[in-house]
């Protein structure tokens, strides 16, 4: 019954955003982590997994005229954009890779993008020290020390929140997986 | 192990992932090894910021699209290098920017902004600055409008209006009967007296009531009387007081005070106070009048208007029964009375002599 209100509801942010593209923001939102962690997981490097999102959600929204719904998820259609792109990508660097698309529409969202794109949500959700600590060090690829330095504290406390932001992501997402 | 070991373990074998050596990773506790699944899928992490600019420029295509109804908005239409905003374009989109929202950036038009709200924040400081070293000048000052009794004098005095008046008796039983005036002067030196009780004065004076020469009160009775009343009979002095005719007090004849004739005050004849302007009597001339201070609550509403008091200024000068003709309220009566009570008059004048009269007069508050 949930999943068909989320269809119901899905299906009419659409047709809205068919009718007024200004309310493309909306599907933006609610996909934003599960597109990036498609291709974030498939490609390693940040500036390029933005990039490609970026392109993939403007393709989109130039294209959101074009969808006709088929009753799949409207994430279906986004990482399809994706897999195309990431085809397309991996072509002119000359490797060859191929996403089944077929196959993720008929599987739906794979688990380990799914899982991926719910870290990268829970990470706002940290207390501000510890999102502080956990942004700086893994996307602003920081030491330890120059974090400690910025932020006036101590190398121990700041490897404690590392720590801690850790512990606390893994148990959000034991307790969400398990 | 500790926790403070499992903490330095963890930290070392984030560093070896973020070198991007994974295979390096030595062998780790199972608690740490955990940990290290989570900070690995946290390295793809996108930038905090970047999901809030890409959704602003998804905003911006849409809206072009939208507002333009044209073909599928150009992919490239914003350029890669303009997603990665400085700290500068985020907080000053309008000048450091593409602008906000539909909004080109103008930097003329910001110029123009800035210096307008330069120039009036300036003209603020002046003000405020001017007003300081201004104090004195800009004081809240109360005016006191000199009382201009010019125009309740009439132009052409009325001879039929006269005022004043006078009484006396001799605390008789009976009330004095009717009778002529004695001769009317401005001034007296023996009352008038019905019942004569000092037969052979040492030094006789004819008996006066003060009162204008010109008045002339027609009666053809020979013994002296009271000609405002129609009593017969028996002869007396009436039941007043101040050994003269009548039933009022003083050295008069009738029911009023004082030396005149008739119900008034003071002298004269017909009832009431000389009035400036009539009969012959000048106007009083205020000689000292001390400004009324605004009482803070008219102040504070920025209160004003005229009150008008009704006085008698005496022979002396003195203002005396001062009343509130015309109130205004928020304690400037109470200010406008305590001011004219100080109030020293040049007196009335009538035939040379000073006399008390009723003057209005007008006390103006003027906030400024």
């Amino acid at each position: 019954m949930r999943a068909l209100e989320y269809e119901t509801d899905e299906r009419m942010l659409i047709e809205a955003a068919q009718r007024d593209p200004l309310r493309f923001a909306e599907l933006y939102e609610n996909n934003f982590e599960r597109v990036y962690a498609f291709i974030a997981y498939r490609i390693r490097d940040r500036q390029e997994a933005e990039d490609l999102t970026a392109e993939v959600f403007h393709r989109a929204l130039a294209g959101i005229q074009r969808f006709e719904w088929r009753g799949l998820p409207f994430s279906a259609w986004l990482l399809g954009i994706a897999a195309k792109m990431l085809a397309d990508h991996w072509e002119k660097l000359g490797k060859v890779q191929e996403i089944p698309t077929d196959e993720l529409e008929l599987a739906g969202i794979d688990a380990a993008v799914e899982q991926r794109a719910m870290l990268f949500q829970l990470v706002d959700g940290l207390p501000e020290d510890q999102r502080k600590v956990i942004v700086r060090r893994f996307v602003d690829q920081r030491s330890i020390r120059e974090i400690a330095q910025e932020l006036g504290r101590s190398e121990g406390a700041v490897k404690q929140l590392q720590f801690r932001a850790l512990e606390t992501l893994r148990k959000q997402m034991r307790s969400k997986y398990v | 192990m500790s926790s403070t070991a499992v903490i330095e373990q963890l930290d070392s074998a984030i560093d070896v992932l973020l070198s991007g050596n994974d295979v390096a990773i030595p062998h780790v506790d199972a608690t740490v090894a955990q940990l290290l699944g989570v900070a690995a899928e946290l390295r793809t992490m996108p930038r905090p910021d970047f999901r809030s600019q890409l959704k602003y420029e998804l905003t911006q295509g849409a809206f072009a699209t939208s507002s333009m109804n044209s073909s599928p908005l150009p992919l490239r239409m914003i350029p890669k290098t303009s997603r990665i905003k400085s700290r500068d374009e985020q907080i000053l989109p309008t000048l450091l920017g593409q602008g906000y929202g539909t909004y080109a950036t103008r930097r003329s038009n910001f110029a123009l902004s800035v210096a307008a709200h330069a120039i009036a924040l300036a003209l603020v400081l002046m003000s405020g600055l001017w007003m300081a070293s201004h104090r004195a000048d800009v004081r809240q000052s109360v005016q006191l409008v000199p009382p201009d009794i010019g125009t309740y004098i009439p132009v052409t005095p009325a001879a039929t209006a006269m005022h004043g008046g006078g009484g006396g008796g001799d605390r008789d039983k009976t009330l004095a009967p009717e009778g002529r005036l004695p001769k009317a002067a401005m001034e007296q030196i023996t009352p008038p007296e019905v019942i004569v009780r000092n037969e052979a004065p040492k030094l006789a004076v004819e008996p006066i009531v003060v009162m204008p020469p010109q008045v002339r009160l027609s009666s053809n009775l020979p013994n002296l009387g009271d000609p405002t009343t129609n009593i017969a009979g028996p002869p007396s002095n009436g039941i007043g007081s101040g050994a003269s005719i009548g039933s009022g007090a003083g050295g008069g004849v009738g029911v009023g005070f004082g030396n005149g004739v008739g119900s008034g005050i003071g002298g004269g004849y017909g009832g009431g106070l000389f009035r400036p302007g009539v009969g012959g009597v000048s106007a009083p001339r205020a000689i000292y009048k001390p400004d009324p201070e605004y009482s803070p609550e008219a102040r504070q509403a920025k209160y004003q208007g005229t009150i008008v008091l009704s006085l008698v200024v005496g022979a002396d000068g003195k203002p005396r029964n001062i009343k509130v003709a015309r109130t205004l309220g928020m304690g400037l009566d109470e200010k406008a009375l305590e001011a004219v009570r100080q109030w020293r008059f040049e007196p009335a004048m009538k035939d040379g002599k000073p006399v008390a009269v009723l003057v209005d007069v007008e006390v103006a508050f003027r906030l400024f």
